[in-house]
């Protein structure tokens, strides 16, 4: 891998962002999220570029590291923050903000009752913005089961938010 | 129809990023803390896969010379004793090793057919080594009458080389000699274990 600039630009929000929307905590998915880039680099010599899968790679660091974050802890899931918690300043217009605040929150309300497979391909596709194939590598799944999955993920997550209206 | 469908999801797709991302912002300075992290972390791996590496490299390196030399060594003490080079050979000393080693690997009663065949050699060596001494010593007759033969220009030159050249042929004779001890020194050696191997087999068989 030579190109650690661009490696570096395309995994840490993607990381990080996993990871916060997870523990619902900046702090820790900061922690983890170094501590996953420490160990790319310690490892990255293990890493087989012919057998490819970077993906699937790193985000068996992810999760191993995100297991080990629980375990130091010794709880399974803590959340110390809403998910209103936002950067107001991130957006043009606080109406806006707001409105997407509300938004989020309802829809991440209805993703936690999901299943945990579930969850995670949501997390992947819409908080990792990981495109179909990377989802497929890091999943293990096809591309097409991929699609088929978040299909049915949109249609559960729209009748949900149709029926809280 | 499914095309325009596909375009209003992946819309809708973008726009749901689009909020998540809004709520779920990357921190600007945590991630430039990670990217000097990560950075000297790499170095520091970096280097110490050069160091292995080199490592690796160095073993190996000195792992294929070793063979190579064993190769290349074993080949030409082969060759040496193979050949049955003269004494004045520039292989002779590991002939001697070969025959050596031969010595010592195989049982008793061979030992003595090996040493009878060894002396042999020594008895050939100083044979050539006199015939070789014979025939230089009448080489400064030649040389003299060739040179009265030549012409008076060439007299002073002529008379430099002859002097040299007499200098080397008293060192090669000096040479000569000295290898006529050695040779002779080895043939005593090996009658002497000839004598003392037959001796040992007598008294084997008589212990039977």
């Amino acid at each position: 891998m030579e190109n650690w600039d661009r490696f570096f630009n395309e995994f840490y929000p993607a990381i990080y962002r996993y990871t916060h929307s997870r523990l619902r905590d900046r702090e820790a998915a900061e922690d983890i999220t170094q501590e996953v880039f420490l160990k790319i680099a310690k490892n990255y010599g293990q890493y087989d570029k012919d057998r490819g899968n970077l993906h699937a790679w790193v985000w068996q660091i992810v999760r191993n590291a995100y297991t080990d974050f629980l375990r130091s802890r010794g709880r399974k899931k803590e959340n110390t923050e809403s998910y209103l918690d936002v950067d107001l300043d991130a957006s043009p217009t606080r109406e806006h903000n707001i409105y997407a605040s509300d938004d989020i929150e309802r829809i991440m309300k209805i993703v936690e009752n999901f299943p945990e497979d579930d969850q995670e391909l949501f997390r992947l596709r819409f908080i990792s913005e990981f495109s179909y194939p990377e989802i497929a590598e890091v999943t293990g799944r096809t591309v097409n089961a991929v699609g088929v999955a978040l299909h049915r993920i949109r249609e559960r997550i729209k009748n949900a938010y149709d029926r809280k209206n | 129809m499914l095309m325009i469908e596909r375009i209003k999801q992946y819309f809708k797709d973008l726009r749901l990023r689009r909020l998540l991302r809004r709520d779920f912002v990357v921190p600007k300075s945590a991630m430039e803390k990670t990217r000097v992290l990560f950075y000297e972390a790499l170095q520091n791996q970096s280097a110490r896969t050069h160091t292995h590496s080199s490592y690796v490299f160095w073993t190996r390196y000195a792992l294929t010379s070793l063979f190579a030399l064993i190769f290349i060594g074993g080949g030409i003490v082969t060759y040496a004793d193979r050949t049955d080079v003269p004494a004045t050979h520039p292989l002779y000393t590991y002939k001697l090793l070969a025959e050596e080693a031969r010595l010592q690997s195989v049982p008793l009663e061979k030992k003595i057919d090996l040493e009878i065949e060894f002396a042999e050699r020594r008895i050939r060596e100083l044979d050539a080594l006199n015939d070789e001494a014979v025939s230089t010593q009448e080489t400064p007759a030649m040389d003299t009458f060739s040179t009265s033969l030549q012409a008076p220009a060439r007299k002073a030159t002529s008379s430099e080389d002859n002097s040299e050249s007499k200098t080397n042929k008293n060192k090669r004779n000096e040479k000569r000699e000295q290898l006529k001890i050695q040779v002779k020194e080895n043939l005593q050696k090996h009658l002497k274990s000839i004598e003392e191997y037959e001796a040992r087999r007598v008294k084997s068989k008589k212990k039977d």
